[in-house]
């Protein structure tokens, strides 16, 4: 009996993280080959039932067996990188800076914050759901904003710039071609807008 | 029925039947875990306060929109705290990092085990999901093998919990270990294929794009860019020994060489990407499912019968000798 329950305990656990991980890769597919999101049929299959997605969540949740093993894949993606530059009240920039860390840990982890603006980079036609999700990482950068404005009191002004490190294929690279910083967005904000 | 009894068997013998003698791996697995985690504890320490306080990078409100309502997080326990004790949201936050770490030092020791790995499976679930943004994947892998910490029987090997308690019941291994190599064995496939769909890693941009940036490493790799067959050499060889991983370990005659590659592999990623806890995680997790049950530990039924054997052998020499001189 033991053996039984220890089998199945196990299956049930393993068969969440095999269905997490098909879910991933094919999200990873459709981005990939579609160019969308919307070929999920994994993710819609289990969403039909709530109360099975709910559980579902749940159990991975608390278990682990939510993690994607699909690191680095299918592509390893571009870096993203926040600046944030002080202005003085004549709005005249001071300086540029970025989070302060005091462990390299901590500055690697920044990295995987700055990975969740890829998902801004879509631009045509959003979903009301990404376009809420878009709005909602709009806020992530208002919030690390403030927090290094914080950090250089008392300046009352700050812009946010996001760029993408651009690395050319390995043939244009022998041709001359430099990596690039392209700039994708631009916020600006003051101590009175933050706080509102 | 036949096929169905075959199957019996095959998943009976394979989970159940071979006895091992000792339980190095889960010990390790505990040991090793629980160390490393201090070590991390200790490397975010000094920023603690800026990723999990209310008014960190990433404020409370904002964290908090994408939680699931049924995780506890810190934020929650640190009004918890504030309630009970009066704290303010900086001890409170200082109060739960010291319990956390003096839980991954008992799970170390192996003192109160089963009761130590559910605080700090726990305390690790709600840190990871209220600074979801600052996690990468092996904090995931983390939470995996809390979870396996208790439910697997991690305190009855090496442990204090046997010095203080005596001896408990003797536990099988086997099965748990087999559980934690059928997990390495998904780890490794779906990552290996994950990077196979696409064509990045077959033609080598995927390993240039992540040798090239020097914000992780600062060693200049631009030299690679006249080479190009190695960064073509290094994705195609990361692609098959991921993800012929579950098949290659079980082979007898090649499993060292896959498994040395494969630790190989995680030492470069260590070194030349800098993530360093993430190699970590991989190499305690290839150790505890394969090093020992490669090298070091023969079933004990294999032992038994070669015992009987002998034994056998030599009373049959015995007898013979006796019958002889008689």
């Amino acid at each position: 009996m033991k053996k039984i329950v220890f089998l199945i305990f196990f299956s049930l656990y393993f068969f969440c993280s095999i269905i997490q991980n098909i879910a991933n890769q094919e999200k990873s597919f459709s981005k990939l080959f579609y160019d969308s999101e919307e070929v999920e049929i994994i993710a819609n299959l289990l969403q039909r039932n709530k109360y099975i997605y709910k559980s579902f969540h749940f159990i991975s949740d608390y278990s682990g067996a939510e993690t994607g093993f699909g690191l680095y894949a299918p592509n390893v993606s571009s870096q993203l990188v926040i600046y944030y530059t002080i202005r003085d009240e004549n709005g005249l920039p001071v300086k540029t800076v970025q989070p302060r860390f005091k462990t390299k840990e901590i500055a690697q982890r920044f990295l995987t914050v700055y990975d969740v603006f890829l998902e801004k980079i879509k631009t045509n036609n959003l979903s009301d759901e990404n376009k809420i999700y878009d709005e909602y990482l709009d806020l992530v950068v208002k919030s690390m904003a403030f927090k290094t404005l914080q950090e250089n009191y008392p300046y009352r002004s700050i812009d946010a710039d996001i760029y993408v490190h651009e690395i050319p294929p390995m043939e244009d690279y022998r041709n001359g071609e430099p990596p690039t910083y392209k700039h994708l967005f631009h916020y600006e904000y003051t101590l009175e807008n933050i706080e509102k | 029925m036949k096929v169905l009894a075959i199957v019996k068997t095959n998943i009976d013998k394979f989970f159940f039947s071979e006895d091992r003698e000792s339980g190095k791996s889960l010990a390790f697995l505990r040991v090793a875990l629980s160390a490393l985690l201090i070590s991390l504890n200790f490397l975010l320490w000094e920023d603690f306060i800026n990723i999990y306080s209310s008014n960190g990078y990433i404020q409370r409100d904002i964290s908090e929109a994408l939680i699931e309502n049924y995780i506890v997080t810190t934020y929650q326990i640190t009004d918890f705290l504030q309630y009970l004790f009066g704290l303010s949201e900086t001890s409170a936050l200082f109060t739960i990092r010291w319990v956390y770490t003096v839980f991954l030092v008992f799970l170390c020791l192996g003192f109160l085990t089963r009761f130590s790995s559910i605080v700090c499976w726990l305390l690790h679930l709600s840190l990871l999901k209220s600074a979801d943004y600052f996690m990468y994947g092996a904090d995931y892998i983390h939470t995996i093998l809390l979870f396996f910490c208790v439910i697997f029987p991690v305190g009855k090997y090496f442990s204090l919990d046997n010095k203080i308690f005596g001896v408990q019941q003797k536990v099988n291994p086997l099965p748990y270990l087999r559980i934690l190599q059928i997990q390495l064995c998904i780890v490794y496939f779906f990552a290996g294929f994950a990077k196979a769909i696409g064509e990045n890693w077959w033609n080598g941009h995927s390993i240039w794009k992540s040798l090239i940036r020097t914000d992780l490493n600062g060693i200049d790799f631009s030299w690679l860019a006249d080479y190009p067959f190695l960064p073509i050499l290094l994705g195609v060889g990361v692609i098959c020994i991921e993800t012929l991983y579950l098949i290659m370990i079980w082979v007898k005659r090649i499993n060292k060489l896959w498994f040395w590659g494969i630790i190989a592999m995680h030492l470069a990623i260590a070194f030349f990407l800098d993530l360093h806890i993430f190699s970590a995680t991989m190499i305690i997790l290839n150790f505890s499912a394969f090093y020992f049950y490669i090298y070091d530990e023969k079933p004990k039924q294999f032992n038994e019968e070669k015992e009987s054997c002998i034994k056998r052998i030599m009373i049959k020499s015995l007898i013979f000798s006796v019958v002889k001189k008689s």
